[in-house]
C-alpha cells in the first residue's frame, strides 16, 4: 500500500516536471570579476522568474573569441546569449551572427552612455542595434594628487603638454618616483597606450575605410610619445599592466596614462596600495583635440541561431537595467554604462571617481570600426615599439605601419 | 699518433660541447618554470630576475589545488586514455588487415595515403565539420565527443606506426598456427598481439602525449568549465591584464610531470620497438 502511494506519488511528480518545463538560457560570458557580477544578475533573474534557467559559463579571454566564432558561424545555437569585446562587434554583427534587437520590439532608451551605446550598432554608430552595453570599460588617466599639489601643478592636467611638464617637475625632485609609466609591450599593450595620444593630437588610423597614420599630427603623437618616455622606468618598453599596476599601487609612479575601472578600486584599498586616497582617476588629456580615451566596452548580444531569443531579451533588458546595474555595481565592481547609475549617489560615495569615468566614457573613442582591427593592433604595435627603442624614427615607423595597414584593408 | 690522440680528443670535446648547450637549451626553460613555481610573487615581478628562489613558498601550488586543478587533471587523462585504447582498438585490426589481405586497384594504398592526408592537414581545417558533427551526435561539450575528435590526431599514426610492425611478424608463425588449426581470430589474439606488444606500447605512448597537450579542439568543443581539459584550464593564467606567473608555472609543472616520467619509458620501449626480432 505505502509503495502504491509511492509510485502514484512519483507519477504525479514526473507529470508536474512534464508539464512544467523550465526554459532555459546559455550564456557565454567571462571568468573573474565580469563573471562574478554577471552571475549576481544571473541569481536575481531566476530568483524572480522560477521557471527559467540560466547556465552561465564563465570562460577565460583567451580563446572566448575562437570559442564564439565557431559557434556563431557554424550556426550551432550552443549559447543564446554572449559577452563580446567591442573590437570583436564589427565582424559579429556584420555576418548577421547576433539577432538585431529593435526586430524583436527593443527601443534603448537614452539612460545609455552614447558612446557605450553606438558600438552596439552595426553599422556604426547608428545603423541596426545588435547588443546591449554591459561593461562600461574605459581607459583612465591616473596621477598622485598630492605630488601635484606639492609642486603646484594642474590638477587635473587638462593637456599632454601639462602631463609632460608634471613628469618632468617630478623625475627630476622626486627620487625613486617616476614622472610616468605605461604599458610598452609590443601589440595590444602599447596601442592601447598610445590610442589617446594619438587622438588627442587630433590625427588617427583609419578613417572612412583608409589609412591616415601617416599624417604629421600622428608623427607628433609619437614624438610626443617618445619624450615621456624619458621620464618613464628603464625597461618600460616590455611593461604590462601588472607592473603598471603594481609600480601605481607602491608608489613609484606619479602619473599612469592608462588604467583601468577593473582594477582602479585597488589603489583605495590599504591592504593591496600604499597610495590610498592619493590617487586621482581622471579622463585622458587632449591637446588638439578634446580628451579621447579608448572604449573597451563588454557587449551582451542574443545568438542568432538561438532557439530562445524573446527570453534572451528579457535577460538582457534585465540586467542592463538601471536597478540591476546599480546592484551589480555597488556589489561586485561592475563598470556601469547607464548616466543615471554613474550619477547616483550612494554609487559615487562608494566609487570616488565615478564622475571622471562617466566624463571619459561620454569623451570615449572607440577603435577602428574595421573587419580586421586584430592585424592592425598587431602592425601599429609591432612598429610603435621599433619607435619606443629608437630602431626607427617616428616618421619612418608610422610611414612603413600606414604601408603595412593599407595592405591588410585592401585585402 | 700524437695527432690521433689530439684529433679523438677534440672529437670529445666538441661531442660534449655540443651535448651540454643541446642540454641547456633543453632544460632551462624547464628550470626556470621549477624556480619561479616556489618564488613569491614580489620576487617573480622583480626587474633583476634571480636563479634560486630567496623564500621558497608553496602558495601557487595550493592555489592550484583549491582552483580545483586535479578536476581538469583527471579529465585529461581520461581524454588521453580514452582516444589512445580507441585508436589502438581501431588500428591494430586496421593495420593487420592491411598488412595480410590483398585489396583490389591499390585500395589499400590509397586508404594509407588518405589516412596520411587526414594528418597531414591542419586540425583547425576539420575544426568547423567536426563541430557542426559532434553537435549533431549531441557530443559537444561531453569528454566522448573529444575522445573521437582526436582520432584525427592519434588515428592515422596509429595506422601507420602499427602497421611497420605488423608487416614485420613473420608471415611463418601464423602459417604455422593456421597449420595447427588455429581460426584467423585466435591467430591475431594469440600470436600476432604478443609479437607487436612493444609496438603497442610505442604507439601509445606517442598517441598519448599527442592527445594531453592538445588544445584547439579542447578550446573549441567544450563549453563547461567541468569538462576543461588541462591545457585550456592553463590558459586562463593568462588573463588580459596581468600574466599569474607563480600559478601557470606550478601548474606548467604539475601537468607536465606525468609526460615527462612517460617520457622516460618511451626510450626504452622504442629501442625495444625498434628492435625486434623473432626467433
Amino acid at each position: 500500500m505505502v509503495r502504491k502511494i509511492f509510485l502514484m506519488f512519483l507519477f504525479l511528480l514526473c507529470v508536474a516536471a512534464l508539464a512544467l518545463p523550465k526554459e532555459k538560457l546559455v550564456i557565454a560570458g567571462r571568468d573573474g570579476g565580469y563573471g562574478a557580477a554577471l552571475q549576481i544578475a544571473v541569481d536575481l533573474f531566476m530568483e524572480r522568474n522560477p521557471d527559467v534557467e540560466i547556465e552561465l559559463l564563465k570562460l577565460p579571454y583567451k580563446g572566448l573569441y575562437e570559442k564564439l566564432v565557431i559557434d556563431l558561424s557554424a550556426g550551432g545555437g550552443a549559447y543564446d546569449i554572449v559577452m563580446l569585446d567591442d573590437p570583436w562587434a564589427t565582424e559579429f554583427m556584420s555576418l548577421g551572427w547576433l539577432a538585431p534587437l529593435e526586430e524583436l520590439g527593443y527601443t534603448p532608451d537614452p539612460d545609455f552612455v552614447p558612446t557605450a551605446l553606438s558600438v552596439c550598432r552595426y553599422p556604426y554608430p547608428d545603423g541596426t542595434l545588435y547588443a546591449l552595453p554591459h561593461v562600461g570599460n574605459v581607459e583612465l588617466f591616473a596621477y598622485r594628487k598630492d605630488l601635484f599639489a606639492k609642486y603646484g601643478l594642474a590638477s587635473p592636467p587638462k593637456t599632454w603638454a601639462d602631463v609632460l611638464e608634471a613628469a618632468a617637475v617630478i623625475s627630476a625632485n622626486e627620487p625613486g618616483v617616476y614622472g610616468v609609466v605605461f604599458r610598452g609591450r609590443k601589440g595590444n599593450p602599447i596601442v592601447t597606450g598610445f590610442l589617446p595620444i594619438l587622438w588627442g593630437f587630433g590625427a588617427d588610423i583609419v578613417k572612412d575605410g583608409e589609412v591616415v597614420l601617416n599624417s604629421k599630427e600622428a608623427v607628433a603623437a609619437l614624438k610626443f610619445f617618445l619624450l615621456l618616455k624619458q621620464y618613464a622606468p628603464e625597461g618600460v618598453e616590455i611593461w604590462n599592466s601588472s607592473e603598471v599596476k603594481e609600480a601605481l599601487l607602491a608608489g613609484d609612479a606619479a602619473i599612469a596614462i592608462e588604467v583601468w575601472p577593473a582594477w582602479v578600486p585597488d589603489l583605495d584599498n590599504p591592504e593591496k596600495s600604499k597610495v590610498v586616497g592619493k590617487v586621482e582617476i581622471a579622463p585622458a588629456p587632449g591637446l588638439v583635440e578634446k580628451s579621447s580615451p579608448m572604449l573597451g566596452a563588454w557587449l551582451l548580444g542574443i545568438s542568432s541561431a538561438s532557439r530562445n531569443k524573446e527570453l534572451a531579451l528579457e535577460f538582457l533588458k534585465f540586467v542592463t537595467s538601471a536597478e540591476i546595474q546599480k546592484v551589480l555595481t555597488l556589489k561586485a565592481g561592475h563598470a556601469p554604462t547607464r548616466v543615471s547609475v554613474l550619477t547616483d549617489p550612494e554609487v559615487v560615495a562608494k566609487y570616488r571617481w565615478f564622475p571622471s569615468q562617466l566624463a571619459a566614457l561620454e569623451a570615449a573613442v572607440p577603435r577602428p570600426r574595421v573587419l580586421v582591427w586584430s592585424e592592425i593592433e598587431g602592425i601599429l604595435g609591432e612598429y610603435l615599439q621599433l619607435a619606443l627603442i629608437g630602431e626607427l624614427s617616428p616618421e619612418k615607423a608610422l610611414a612603413e605601419a600606414a604601408g603595412r595597414i593599407a595592405e591588410v584593408l585592401g585585402d | 699518433m700524437n695527432i690521433w690522440r689530439a684529433t679523438r680528443l677534440a672529437k670529445r670535446a666538441l661531442f660534449w660541447a655540443v651535448l651540454l648547450s643541446v642540454m641547456v637549451f633543453v632544460l632551462f626553460p624547464i628550470y626556470w618554470m621549477l624556480t619561479t613555481s616556489f618564488k613569491e610573487p614580489l620576487e617573480y615581478a622583480t626587474r633583476t630576475p634571480s636563479w634560486f628562489p630567496h623564500r621558497i613558498t608553496f602558495q601557487h601550488y595550493r592555489e592550484i589545488w583549491k582552483e580545483g586543478a586535479y578536476r581538469y587533471f583527471i579529465n585529461t587523462v581520461l581524454v588521453s586514455l580514452g582516444s589512445t585504447l580507441l585508436s589502438l582498438g581501431i588500428a591494430f585490426p586496421a593495420a593487420y588487415g592491411l598488412a595480410r589481405f590483398r585489396f583490389p586497384a591499390k585500395l589499400d594504398l590509397i586508404f594509407l595515403l588518405w589516412v596520411l592526408l587526414v594528418r597531414m592537414a591542419p586540425p583547425v581545417v576539420l575544426a568547423i565539420p567536426l563541430y557542426t558533427t559532434l553537435q549533431g551526435l549531441g557530443l559537444l561539450n561531453k569528454l566522448t565527443g573529444l575522445v573521437i575528435a582526436y582520432q584525427v590526431y592519434t588515428l592515422p599514426y596509429s595506422i601507420w606506426m602499427l602497421l611497420r610492425f605488423v608487416r614485420d611478424v613473420p608471415i611463418e608463425v601464423e602459417e604455422a598456427a593456421a597449420i595447427d588449426g588455429a581460426s584467423r581470430l585466435r591467430t591475431l589474439v594469440a600470436i600476432v598481439l604478443p609479437l607487436v606488444g612493444p609496438g603497442l606500447v610505442a604507439t601509445a605512448i606517442f598517441a598519448v602525449i599527442m592527445t594531453w597537450n592538445e588544445f584547439i579542439y579542447a578550446l573549441l568543443f567544450l563549453r563547461r568549465p567541468e569538462v576543461f581539459t588541462l591545457p585550456i584550464h592553463i590558459s586562463h593564467f593568462i588573463t588580459e591584464y596581468e600574466v599569474l606567473w607563480g600559478p601557470l608555472m606550478a601548474i606548467g609543472i604539475t601537468s607536465s610531470l606525468p609526460i615527462l616520467i612517460l617520457s622516460g619509458y618511451v626510450q626504452k620501449h622504442l629501442l625495444r620497438g625498434f628492435a625486434i626480432s623473432f626467433k
